[in-house]
């Protein structure tokens, strides 16, 4: 039996100021036969925020049950050299967020790094800037992007009939939405773009893109989709009647028609599947999208445009069967 | 980036916003969640609740009464040169313009008629929530508001009494009128219009400060009004042959700023002024020398959005009508100054109490005071100095209950205290029933007051006075009780609205008449009317859309003192407007009205009629045509507007009211 480290403290100072841990963990160390599967896990989390907390501890809690891995949580910002190991065979390093991913990614590639709670976008470019990409095994990602399939199916079944999408983006965005063409025919759906470059190009970007659009769909383009302009994209979209479609709950609550978006919890839930059916070397699947998923609905909107939709269970188990389908 | 002239003035709106509503020490309490660094922070961040519940229009068929929605495109297609014209595409409502020579030269806007004095008294008018129904004679001046038409997101017309949703004097019907938010009104609009009589032009900046969006709005009109002769006069007395004066200048600057102040806050501040010279009265009779409006209003609205879509809302406002008037009667010279103050402060809080419900309640406090020495003057007085206080307080709410998916149930009201009238309750029961998708039966019955304007309880204190009838019972409050049955309907692209109504109403007040006073009763009018409204919308392709309204009806009364109930509402009116968009650049819009003849009370003494006349019935065509290009890669248009096409000359109200004839206008719009 392999032993280890296990510490599931989420504060990094009790860790360190726990001598006899220490000692027991050297302990562990000397005793511990060499070991073929995965049992070292390191979470390294960005920063000390509520999500990344919900992701680590989840994940924390859902390895804890089978007893076989030890866990050790870091801080990015309190991260030492000598919190990597030098063997690494049997480990797996978890980065949440993005500059955890980014600062791994320009570490040595000792071992295999899983890259979570980051855009695909942010996670190619990344790869690519630091020549991770040649390595996908060693170096992947569980992306925060539903894919898009999952997205325009939910268009699909929410507002079946509504085909025309319209996406707003800026002038770097073009890259978001790779592979969108694809889905887009396999949906036979029709794809408007406006293309801002400043703020002044909003509104009239947003008018003419309503006036050709039944749907407007939101893409994780952080100069266009910011709160400053939340107002003047839901405002507009609500009294032209043309829903907008967003990325997470927030967006909901904000007054987006309807949302599919994975939380922390849920990629922590994919994370535990896939280290538990990883095979020794810790050879990590390719990247990948959120397998868990919610779908959240703003039945104040959708009633005030009149809107005869299913419900957000509906709407969630339709969704799941059309991935089944797919795979 | 915004050009950098404008940055004093974007700081000092700021700066405004902030310190004049005391909200800097708030702000920084209540901050945004910290923001995660880069990339996944866009999955995680909070967003502003920007539809939240009071932002988001009832559809049409889950109301619990009857909707007109004007649309931005209506008001637009319609041709409209003033506000209260807007309203002659609702069914069932009367339009009369000029009703008033002695006190402000403007329209009358009456749901149902009903005109028994040149005010419509009889409707409550909102603007983003804020009642601009005056104290003094009651009724809307509509000159007066400080709104352009431009600044107009939508207008929702409530076809029946609503105290339990729009409060006091939402009796036969509610104007809520509700303007763009900042957000949507980004950049600089600059725009002319240029007619016979009627010179405009608007200036508009809109801006945006990370979470301050503002909008500031100034307009200078010029409108000469009706010809000064009647063409086809109704008698050769000189007295016949003129028509009122009304010239009028307006000047109007308004403010708005919506700040988001956290995910869940936000504040809206809102400041408007409408000033200048506006004529009044007629010839050897009341006429202004000189006369100038200056009206300013404040107002600040708190909104914080709740869990599970609901709200909470606090909204203070501050209005100020003043008028500055000499005016030349019998008597001579006299001082017509009128300033009416008004301080308001309304909670709301909406809430899900169980599953599939949804309360709205709150309450509000009111305060006027009125001031108009020579209009209070009633009788045989030439002035009655004073300010004359004014207290309301009401609670509201209303409970809407999806008892099932095809069934809706509300069932609200409101209880109100005021000081000329006391307590009253006015409930409402409505029942909306999806009997298949796309169409819907409503059942409802509502009840509602309106309470005495200043001037009627100045009256009524002057009958109850020891040289009349110390015995006369104290004035009450006008009642209604109203019934409707309702359908709504969708057939493919067309949307039809039906409905048919009852409406009971009793204490009906008249105080201008000795013999209401001698009866020993100043609510004694009764009228029982009933009637049909039809409205249909077709959105024929892309291009075009049809809006038709029609109405008819009748009124029921005995016309107790002498005062004219029946025939007041028009047998049938109806409107048609015509868009379509030819295509990108041009497009056009026909709109026709027509009104079967009218009766009015005493109010104009045509020699050859007595107490009680009839305006005949009139027909109307306007017409637009507009051609969309670019100047310099900004968007600009050009629109030729002419109302009264066929040339008509017709009276509206009076007999001593003949409208203009064929007017034409030109307006130019650029987007800078």
């Amino acid at each position: 039996m392999c032993a280890g480290i296990r510490s599931h403290h989420p504060c990094r100072f009790q860790a360190l100021l726990s001598p006899v841990l220490m000692l027991l963990a050297l302990f562990g160390l000397l005793v511990s036969p060499a070991c073929f599967a995965v049992d070292n896990i390191t979470l390294l989390i960005s920063e000390d925020g509520p999500a990344y907390n919900e992701f680590a501890s989840q994940l924390n809690s859902l390895l804890a049950n089978s007893n076989k891995y030890a866990i050790k949580t870091i801080y990015l910002s309190a991260l030492k050299p000598e919190d990597l190991p030098r063997n690494a065979a049997n480990h797996v390093l978890v980065a949440v967020g993005t500059p955890a991913m980014n600062s791994m990614a320009q570490k040595p590639p000792a071992m295999s790094v899983l890259n979570v709670m980051v855009p695909r976008d942010s996670f190619h470019k990344t790869a690519r800037q630091y020549g991770r990409h040649q390595d996908p095994h060693h170096f992947s990602s569980i992306y925060f992007d539903q894919p898009w399939n999952r997205q325009l199916a939910l268009i699909r079944y929410a507002l079946p009939g509504r085909n025309r999408i319209g996406l707003l983006m800026s002038k770097d965005g073009g890259e978001m939405t790779a592979g969108l063409q694809t889905a887009v025919k396999e949906f036979d759906m029709q794809i408007n773009v406006e293309t801002v470059s400043d703020d002044s190009e909003l509104l009239p970007a947003l008018r003419r893109l309503l006036g050709n659009s039944e749907v407007l769909l939101a893409l994780p383009d952080a100069t266009i989709y910011n709160r400053n302009n939340m107002p003047s994209i839901l405002l507009s979209s609500y009294r032209q009647k043309v829903p907008l479609f967003g990325f997470s709950a927030a967006y909901v609550k904000a007054g987006a028609l309807a949302a599919v978006y994975s939380s922390p919890a849920q990629i922590a839930l994919q994370v535990s599947e896939v280290i538990q059916g990883l095979p020794a070397h810790a050879n990590l699947p390719l990247p990948q999208y959120p397998r868990y998923f919610s779908v959240n609905v703003n039945t104040q909107v959708s009633r005030s445009l009149s809107l005869d939709m299913e419900d957000e269970s509906t709407l969630m188990r339709k969704l799941k069967s059309s991935a089944e389908r797919a795979q | 980036m915004l050009p950098k002239k404008h940055k004093l003035v974007r700081t000092l709106i700021a700066s405004g916003v902030l310190l004049g509503c005391n909200l800097a020490p708030f702000a920084s309490k209540i901050a945004w969640s910290a923001p995660v660094p880069e990339g996944e922070s866009i999955f995680l961040d909070d967003m502003p609740v920007v539809l939240s519940a009071s932002r988001l229009s009832q559809p049409v068929n889950e109301a619990p009464v009857a909707v007109t929605i004007i649309d931005r495109q209506m008001i637009k297609d319609s041709g409209a040169w003033d506000l209260s014209e807007i309203f002659r595409l609702v069914p069932g409502m009367y339009v009369a313009y000029h009703a008033d020579p002695y006190f402000s030269a403007d329209s009358t806007v009456a749901y149902h008629g009903m005109v028994t004095t040149t005010m419509s008294d009889r409707m409550q008018v909102l603007i983003d929530g804020r009642s601009v129904y005056a104290s003094l004679f009651g009724g809307v001046n509509w000159s007066d508001l400080p709104i352009v038409l431009d600044d107009i997101e939508r207008i929702e017309v409530i076809r029946g009494p609503d105290s339990a949703s729009y409060g006091a004097n939402s009796y036969s019907g509610v104007i809520n009128i509700i303007t763009r938010h900042p957000a949507e009104t980004q950049g600089q609009t600059l725009s002319f219009a240029l007619g016979k009589g009627r010179k405009e032009a608007v200036y508009r900046y809109g801006g945006k400060q990370g979470d301050l969006n503002y909008r500031l709005t100034a307009s200078l009109r010029d409108d000469t009004g009706e010809d000064s002769r009647i063409k086809n006069a109704t008698s050769a007395f000189t007295f016949w042959t003129l028509n009122k004066y009304d010239n009028k200048t307006i000047q109007n600057l308004s403010l708005r700023a919506d700040y988001q102040l956290n995910s869940a806050d936000t504040m809206e501040f809102q400041l408007g002024y409408n000033g200048g010279p506006r004529e009044v009265g007629e010839y050897n009779n009341v006429s202004a020398i000189s006369r100038n409006a200056q009206n300013h209003f404040e107002m600040l609205h708190w909104r914080r959005a709740l869990e599970a879509g609901g709200e909470l809302s606090v909204q203070a406002f501050h209005t100020v009508e003043r008028v500055y008037a000499s005016l030349r009667d019998s008597d001579g010279v006299s001082n017509g100054d009128a300033i009416l103050r008004r301080y308001d402060l309304e909670v709301q809080h909406t809430f899900s109490p169980f599953k599939n419900a949804r309360l709205v309640w709150g309450g509000s406090i009111r305060y006027d005071q009125t001031y108009a020495p020579y209009y209070l003057g009633v009788g045989d007085n030439q002035y009655l100095f004073g300010d004359f206080p004014y207290h309301l307080r009401r609670l509201f709410g209303n409970l809407e209950w999806r008892a099932r998916p095809d069934l809706v149930f509300n069932v609200g009201g409101m209880i109100e205290n005021n000081t000329y009238t006391g307590t009253d309750t006015t409930p409402r029961f409505a029942v909306n029933w999806h009997a298949q998708p796309g169409h819907t039966l409503r059942l409802s019955h509502s009840r509602a007051t309106r309470s005495p304007s200043v001037y009627e309880k100045i009256y009524d204190s002057y009958w109850r006075g020891s040289d009349f009838y110390p015995s006369l019972p104290e004035m009450q409050t006008e009642r209604i009780k109203s019934t409707e049955l309702g359908y709504i309907g969708k057939y493919g692209h067309l949307d039809l609205d039906f409905r048919l109504f009852y409406d009971d109403y009793s204490q009906l007040i008249d105080v201008r008449n000795k013999r209401s006073a001698a009866s020993g009763n100043l609510n004694a009018g009764t009228a029982v009317m009933r009637g049909y409204e039809l409205q249909l919308k077709a959105q024929l392709s892309d291009q075009t859309r049809v809006i038709y309204g029609l109405s008819g009806g009748g009124v029921k009364s005995d016309n107790v003192n002498g005062v004219i109930y029946s025939d007041s509402l028009p047998k049938y009116s109806h409107s048609l407007m015509l868009s379509h968009r030819i295509n990108d650049q041009w497009s056009g819009s026909l709109v026709a009205y027509q009104v079967a003849k009218t009766k009015f009370n005493a109010t104009d003494y045509n020699p050859r009629e007595n107490r009680g006349y009839f305006i005949d019935g009139n027909r109307r065509f306007d017409g637009r045509l507009s051609y969309q290009f670019k100047i310099g890669g900004k968007q600009a248009e050009c629109a030729l507007i002419a109302q009264n096409l066929a040339d008509a000359h017709y009276f509206e109200y009076r007999h001593d009211n003949e409208l203009p004839g064929r007017v034409v206008r030109l307006n130019f719009k650029l987007d800078i």
